[in-house]
């Protein structure tokens, strides 16, 4: 080999080595930058093993500065989010009170219906609501956005990621989600999960330093679920009609 | 004195013998007469009237016994319908979710299991009683019923004495009540403290001021629930947002 190709090996190694180490380099910056989706921009991380059913109790526990007052009543429940294929529930299980949302999912993955029951005390009711109306329920979330993270934690032996998600209010909800399975409609159901491309293991609304209500799952099933979960209740329930006009009256 | 007249005495001379196979044949005829299903010729039959008399009286017995039963049944259940629970609470409920039997291990912390109060089931194993909106709730095997699925105020309706002893529980640790398959909750030593004041009473077994007082608090609780999530559409209590504004503002 001519002495000219080694001189020519000599000069390019160390570039090619050296233009690797940057490219590198600028991917690291790149995981180190958090990244924010805006609502309507479509999610780029990867939704890793997706799941047909999925069932995820959290824990809720109230932090409260001064006398907990109302929040203990609620400090202690429990919230179960439940999906299955194309129909999901979730439900809110306190001392104070026990409420379910039921949801259904058109083929086009477009929320079909959603019926509101409150399953506990004297006035037990429900409420059902169309796409348009349940869009009305959680219009706080329109101009929402989220901001993931590369901070990381590990629950229920999932690593889990950080994500922001802000209202237009300026109010920000933290939380920490797996990337390892995901379900569109477990997604679907919480709108504060729409965004998040994995299944949000922890939460926690803080309106300030010291007061904070923090949402932990304690369990996580893709255990088959039995369809009376999804069946809603008739029986013994007022029937009321969502008005749009901030309030809820009986026909 | 001679009572009888002479003409039977006059008679008695004149007396024959009946016919010796006389008495045979009248045997056999009477046997003859049982064989074909005829009546006795001794006994006579009643008349139907009669008949109709001790059936009627026998549909009276019937149907008093019947009467009887039902109303055993209906005051064995009024028993068991009665609850230890004052008359003038509002009482609450637990349904739903539809019954399940997955394994879905739950979410107790492991060191506090001693303290575990396991509540199976209050959705789903839990049967309507006939008649009764009434659902039991299972605490170590003991039954203790719910209504309305309101757990806070079926707790703070017990009567001095009648509490279950997980209520008046001091330690600092939670106990927990599983409600269904998915569902456990906690009770914080805050609230059992609570409920252990409301059941505070007087020599005279009345309630104390301080019980007063935190059935007050507990009812005007309800009520600012009931106002802030069931009168406005837009609150949510599902909603982490609007729970937090809620219960973090109070």
């Amino acid at each position: 080999m001519p002495l000219s190709y080694y001189k020519l090996l000599l000069v390019l190694c160390p570039a090619f080595i050296t233009g690797r180490m940057q490219s590198q380099n600028d991917s690291s910056l790149l995981q180190r930058d958090s990244m924010v989706i805006h609502k309507g921009i479509p999610v780029v991380a990867e939704k890793k093993n997706p799941v047909s059913t999925l069932v995820v109790s959290y824990d809720i526990v109230i932090t409260k500065s001064r006398e907990a007052g109302i929040a203990a009543t609620y400090n202690g429940g429990t919230k179960t989010v439940f999906a299955d294929n194309n129909k999901a529930r979730i439900r809110l299980v306190s001392l104070m009170r026990i409420q379910s949302i039921f949801l259904t999912r058109a083929q086009t993955g477009s929320i079909d219906k959603v019926v509101i029951v409150k399953e506990s005390g004297k006035e037990k009711y429900r409420v059902d609501l169309s796409q348009p109306q349940w869009n009305l329920y959680n219009i706080k979330y329109n101009d929402d956005s989220i901001e993931l993270l590369e901070d990381s934690t590990t629950i229920l032996e999932h690593t889990c990621k950080k994500a922001i998600l802000r209202l237009a209010n300026g109010k920000k909800l933290t939380l920490y989600y797996t990337a390892d399975i995901y379900n569109e409609t477990f997604a679907a159901a919480e709108p504060s999960f729409a965004d998040v491309p994995g299944v949000v293991l922890k939460y926690e609304y803080a309106a300030d330093k010291s007061n904070i209500i923090t949402y932990t799952a304690s369990d996580i099933s893709l255990l088959p679920v039995d369809k009376k979960v999804f069946s809603v209740p008739t029986k013994g329930y007022a029937v009321k009609k969502f008005s749009s006009k901030d309030s809820m009256t009986t026909p | 004195m001679k009572t009888t007249p002479d003409i039977f005495e006059q008679l008695k001379d004149h007396s024959t013998l009946p016919p010796p196979h006389l008495f045979d044949m009248v045997v056999k005829k009477i046997q003859s007469d049982k064989l074909n299903g005829a009546n006795d010729p001794v006994i006579p039959t009643l008349p139907a009237r009669n008949k109709n008399v001790f059936s009627i009286n026998r549909h009276y017995w019937a149907a008093a016994a019947c009467v009887l039963v039902i109303l055993s049944g209906w005051l064995v259940y009024s028993t068991i319908a009665k609850t230890p629970q004052r008359k003038d609470n509002n009482n609450f409920a637990v349904q739903q979710p539809g019954e399940t039997n997955t394994t879905v291990t739950n979410g107790i912390a492991a060191n506090d299991k001693k303290k575990n109060v396991v509540v199976r089931n209050v959705a789903i194993t839990t049967k309507k009683q006939a008649q009764s909106n009434m659902v039991w709730m299972v605490i170590n095997d003991e039954k203790i019923p719910v209504t309305d699925n309101d757990l806070l105020f079926t707790f703070a309706s017990y009567l001095p004495g009648k509490a279950p002893a997980f209520l008046l529980d001091e330690s600092k640790e939670n106990i927990y009540i599983r409600v269904d398959s998915y569902s456990a909750i906690a009770l914080t030593p805050e609230i059992r403290a609570m409920m252990k004041r409301m059941y505070e009473v007087r020599r005279n077994h009345k309630p104390t001021a301080r019980a007063r007082r935190e059935r007050r608090k507990l009812e005007r609780w309800k009520k600012e629930d009931q106002s802030h999530f069931d009168k406005k559409i837009d609150n949510n209590p599902v909603d982490p947002f609007d729970l937090g504004d809620f219960i973090l503002d109070k």
